[in-house]
């Protein structure tokens, strides 16, 4: 056991599945001789050869095509999209074909691979660098989509990940990478994907959310831990599919819930999860089902990044106007 | 220098054997050449082909196939290339490769029913295919070709990748993505270009400002030929001249096969509307099945009552792999869940028990 | 890579241009030197240029592997630094490569988890933060106060229940698993234990009654042979259009009552202890009405005869039932009669409706063996019941009126005069 950040919980992760499977290939732009431009992929291609984990020439629509080619040919590939916004460049390559091949082919031909990417503001980074994507590859039926927000998540899930047979898309919170901390096993483990974790219980409301939107809501829950309120935290780590049991039991005991997420508020993944609350616990509610997004703009240069991302304050805010609310 | 320098389409070369009129002409040095027998085997898949595009076009003029590419006069570029591959060669199709289809053993009636519209059409077995299926987001098949042959070659086998596109996909930005990558991973792959002068209504002269396709190649890093897509003799050779490269480790070869798309774009289209009914005469005297027909009974090969027969066989193949595809179950409620994940997860499976309800 | 978070590996930089080597010239630093961000730690000759590498932040060199002369690839260790900060993770902050910039603060250490992993290593990895508890399954506690958590209910029914001031624990949902809605509360009542207001009508009956209780009533039961009553009625209905029924008879034979005994035709005031006996009786009848008991007043009864009493019975009657009755219509009696033997009931104990002193409850009629002069047969009777405000009335009074009325019923040829006025 040693304390890793989330980074080095992925690299960790990388580095276990690549010991134990030689069909595992790490491949994309800057991963092999710089080990990423997060370091990500620190010390695997010294680790494993080039052969193992390589550079690629600028062009996140090939990587991901050749890396379809090689699962279907019997590989798992483990490719980086640099971040997550450029992943759109790539979208016909995941859209129709990734996530469409075992449909296709009735189950014949698959492409279980993984498409590992940061996402997410709060890096001051310049335009694009950005973007919150979970909802656009959520919405995308025969993806799974990860996101973690521990280390020891972090390296749980990504192993599952890459053990999947199905595509992956594998979403990093950026801005999380460094800043957290925790005691992760040296040996390998997996942490199923499609299952939520209640990271604290309480009684008086849900508050859900997932990536690097889990650092406020840790915050918020414990200032309202101190303001005697009892609230219980809900890491949704899947976002499709999503542990839609879990969250509906802890809705069904508190009866209030709030749904905190970086990404657009418009078609987001709030939505879905209310939608969700609202079908199965309908009558345990005892306010409205609230939801404490991003707005529908382009995520602003660093300079105007204050007035997009939210603060562990507004999510406390939030959530105390949840617990007061009277019908 | 390259294997296909005295063919280089910069300079306006063009390999071709087979001509018009029947006559073989010698290939140069070290270029392969069919044998009879592949010969023969290659003519009753051109006729198979044509005969199924007859038949559903026909079909769907009765209204019993829905929209369908034809195939007519390409048939001689898949079917000698894939004569010149090895079985467990990949082969990653467009979707005007019917003859190829029928070489690497799928069924008519399997290709039939993926136009008639059930998925089980395109349930390829990789050991026993090594193909993809049809590929309708045009120019997207190329990468998978290329990860495909990178993944062989990292598996240490001696496997090559042929991929088709049509002209038209050379404007797609994945065919120079394709094209730069096989060829800094020195990947097998041989991409081979139909380039039957239409995009469904555009002309290849309106497609690219480039005299050829081939000569992309170059610019890459690789090779390119252009050879006569109707002279399956001379598609043969360049697809097993460019397969043997690859085995050897020495990279992708781009080959354009020019050729002509002597039907409709498919089966919704009229080409009246925006071509000449002179070009296509033209080009129905360059028609890779007369050609070949000429060749085979000048050399005995077979009879004219010998091609009537195998005619009739292969219109009789047609509509009986038709009635099989016409008695095909349809894709069931649950078929539509059950192939999005390994496992259905709780929130499809709810979705589907929903609609059962 | 050293285990020491505070040691970074610095390794020489793509700088660019295709970059692959260079050719180490001199180093500038040595093993234990303090450096700032910036200071030159070597200088590298490559293909196209001679460059100086600069530490990519301050601390202090802890290994050096390069030597002068010696080739250096791109990616491999310059220098071994320990930050001065000693804070942010083991990676080198390759600045050149890394697109915008992370924070090593603001997550902070979380507690462990043993999640995924296989039994025995739990056991060995046991360490003093507890693993994640299951949730704790406990009931709710609902925030307004709507009691037992189990109640289910839609938020429209609570928020209706809420603003009637309804207690949902005692309603009864008919909803799926046994949710109450909208529908379930008192507005639209479906069966089973509710609470509920009453209706303007139901309270004035409670008030009046509660008045009545008040009241020391007397009472006296008897009953009466009926047939020639009933013949007499059969006759006369036979060619009356308007059919007669038993009733009008018995508000006749009230009327006439009371003429002779005006003491029960009073009204009276308890408080001043005053009395007023009316001239003429108007005589409330008692109809049995969807909301309640009502009681319409035929006025001057005494005036009326029986047909006329009828046609007065008839359409009181109907405007009592269709809530049409105006406040004329039901004020000023001075003596009630209740029909209630309709149904059920032979006698009864009915309630005197203030300021009245007297109400005739009248039962079922029904047959009975009736001795005469020593011999029993059988005779359809009518039993009576008199309650009296014993304030006014005394019993011999009231006996003395019933038995008039009684007179009059059973020998009932005087009651049909179609000409009002005394027989």
């Amino acid at each position: 056991m040693r304390v890793l950040t989330l980074l080095e919980a992925v690299t960790d992760g990388l580095r276990a599945e690549m010991a134990a499977d030689s069909t595992v290939v790490v491949f994309g732009q800057d991963v092999g001789v710089e080990g990423g431009v997060f370091r990500a992929t620190a010390g695997l291609q010294k680790a494993f050869g080039e052969s193992r984990c390589f550079d690629t020439p600028l062009v996140e629509s090939g990587i991901v095509g050749a890396a379809i080619g090689m699962a279907v040919a019997g590989l798992k590939p483990v490719v980086e999209i640099q971040f997550s916004g450029f992943a759109l460049a790539a979208f016909n390559q995941i859209a129709n074909h990734a996530a469409r091949i075992r449909n296709r082919t009735r189950g014949s031909l698959t492409a279980p691979m993984v498409i590992r990417t940061p996402y997410g503001g709060g890096i001051r980074a310049p335009e694009h660098h950005s973007e919150s994507m979970e909802a656009i590859f959520g919405h995308t039926p025969g993806l799974k989509v990860v996101v973690p927000s521990t280390p020891h998540d972090a390296k749980g899930l990504l192993i599952s990940a890459i053990r999947d047979p199905d595509p992956v898309i594998f979403l990093e919170p950026a801005r999380a990478y460094r800043a957290v901390r925790q005691q992760v096993p040296e040996q390998p483990y997996a942490i199923a994907i499609g299952k939520a974790r209640i990271e604290e219980t309480g009684t008086e409301l849900t508050l859900v959310s997932y990536g690097a939107q889990m650092m406020e809501a840790r915050q918020a829950r414990a200032a309202l831990a101190a303001e005697g309120r009892s609230v219980e935290l809900i890491d949704l780590r899947t976002i499709y599919p999503f542990d839609a049991a879990t969250v509906v039991d802890s809705v069904r005991k508190t009866g209030r819930l709030l749904v905190v997420h970086e990404g657009p508020q418009s078609f987001g993944v709030a939505s879905e999860i209310i939608a969700t609350v609202l079908d199965k616990a309908y009558d345990a509610l005892e306010a409205p089902p609230a939801r404490l997004t991003g707005p529908d703009v382009i995520v602003p240069l660093p300079r105007g990044e204050k007035h997009y991302l939210i603060s562990a304050q507004q999510v406390a805010a939030e959530a105390r106007k949840v617990l007061s609310y009277e019908p | 220098m390259g294997m296909f320098e005295c063919f280089d389409p910069r300079q306006g070369k063009m390999l071709c054997l087979l001509d018009e009129s029947g006559t073989l002409h010698a290939p140069p040095e070290g270029f392969p050449l069919m044998s009879d027998e592949q010969a023969l085997s290659a003519y009753r898949a051109m006729i198979l082909a044509r005969a199924a595009d007859e038949w559903a076009l026909s079909l769907n003029r009765q209204g019993r196939m829905p929209t369908y590419a034809l195939n007519e006069g390409q048939e001689a570029n898949s079917v000698g290339a894939l004569m010149a591959l090895n079985s467990d060669d990949w082969f990653v199709p467009a979707f005007r490769e019917l003859g190829g289809m029928l070489m690497r053993g799928l069924t008519l009636a399997q290709y039939y029913l993926y136009w008639y519209g059930n998925e089980e059409g395109s349930r390829l077995s990789p050991e026993k295919f090594h193909m993809m299926p049809v590929s309708i987001p045009v120019g997207s098949q190329m990468v998978h070709a290329v990860g495909i042959a990178w993944a062989e070659r990292y598996k240490g086998t001696d496997r090559v990748v042929a991929t088709f596109m049509g002209e038209g996909a050379t404007s797609e930005g994945d065919f120079h993505e394709a094209c730069n990558l096989a060829a800094v991973w020195n990947a097998g792959v041989i991409f081979y270009v139909q380039n039957n002068h239409w995009a469904i209504s555009l002309p290849w002269e309106k497609q690219s400002a480039s005299p050829t396709v081939a000569e992309k190649g170059f610019a890459y890093g690789f090779e390119g030929v252009r050879v006569d897509g109707n002279d399956i003799f001379a598609v043969y050779a360049a697809v097993k001249a460019a397969a043997e490269r690859a085995r050897r480790g020495e990279g992708p070869t781009l080959i354009e096969g020019l050729t002509y798309r002597l039907g409709a774009h498919t089966t919704s289209d009229d080409p009246t509307r925006y071509r000449a009914d002179e070009d296509v005469k033209r080009w129905r005297e360059r028609d890779p099945v007369l050609r070949l027909e000429r060749y085979l009974l000048d050399r005995e090969i077979l009879t004219s009552e010998d091609m009537r027969a195998i005619r009739e066989e292969c219109v009789g193949w047609a509509r009986e792999s038709f009635e099989e595809v016409e008695k095909t179950a349809d894709p069931t409620l649950e078929d539509a869940f059950r192939y999005l994940y390994h496992e259905i997860p709780p929130i499809l499976q709810e979705q589907l028990d929903r609609r059962k309800q | 890579m050293s285990h020491d978070p505070a040691v970074h590996e610095f390794r020489f930089p793509d700088i660019g241009e295709g970059l692959t080597e260079g050719r180490v010239v001199e180093v500038r630093v040595a093993c234990g030197q303090r450096v700032r961000q910036g200071d030159a730690l070597a200088v590298v000759e490559t293909d196209k240029v001679v460059t100086e590498i600069p530490s990519p932040f301050d601390g202090v060199i802890v290994e050096l592997p390069v030597t002068a002369g010696a080739v250096i690839r791109v990616g491999e260790v310059v220098a071994l630094i320990r930050n001065a900060a000693a804070q942010a993770a083991p990676e080198a902050e390759h600045s050149a490569s890394v697109v915008g910039k992370l924070d090593s603060a603001a997550g902070g250490l979380l507690p462990p988890s043993t999640e995924g992993l296989v039994p025995e290593v739990t056991a060995a990895a046991a360490v003093a933060a507890p693993v994640t508890p299951p949730p704790a399954v406990s009931p709710a506690v609902n925030g307004n106060g709507n009691g037992a958590a189990a109640v289910r209910a839609t938020p429209l029914a609570r928020r209706i229940a809420g603003d009637a001031g309804i207690d949902l624990s005692t309603v009864q949902g008919t909803g799926p698993g046994g949710r109450i809605l909208k529908r379930d509360l008192p507005d639209k009542p479906v069966g089973g234990a509710l609470r509920q207001k009453l209706s303007t009508l139901r309270t004035a009956i409670a008030v009046a009654m509660e008045k009545s209780q008040a009241i020391p009533a007397a009472a006296v039961h008897d009953w009466t042979v009926v047939d020639d009553l009933l013949s007499l009625r059969k006759a006369m209905n036979q060619e009356l259009r308007e059919k007669l029924g038993l009733l009008a008879f018995f508000i006749k034979a009230a009327a006439e009552a009371l003429r002779k005994f005006p003491l029960l035709n009073s009204i009276y005031f308890p408080e001043k202890r005053e009395y007023e006996s009316h001239p003429t009786p108007n005589i409330g009848v008692a109809v049995d009405t969807e909301e309640g008991l009502v009681v319409p007043v035929i006025r001057d009864a005494d005036g009326l005869t029986v047909s006329g009493i009828q046609a007065e019975l008839t359409r009181l009657t109907a405007r009592a039932r269709s809530r049409h009755l105006t406040l004329e219509e039901i004020r000023g009696g001075t003596f009630t009669i209740s029909n209630f033997g309709s149904f059920s009931g032979v006698f009864g104990n009915p309630m005197i409706l203030p300021p009245q002193v007297g109400i005739l409850g009248v039962g079922r009629i029904h047959e009975m063996a009736v001795a005469k002069d020593g011999v029993v047969s059988p005779a359809s009777v009518l039993p009576l019941s008199l309650v009296v405000d014993h304030r006014l009335i005394d019993g011999v009074y009231a006996c003395k009126f019933l038995a008039r009325f009684m007179e009059l019923i059973s020998q009932p040829a005087p009651l049909a005069q179609t000409q009002p006025g005394a027989p």
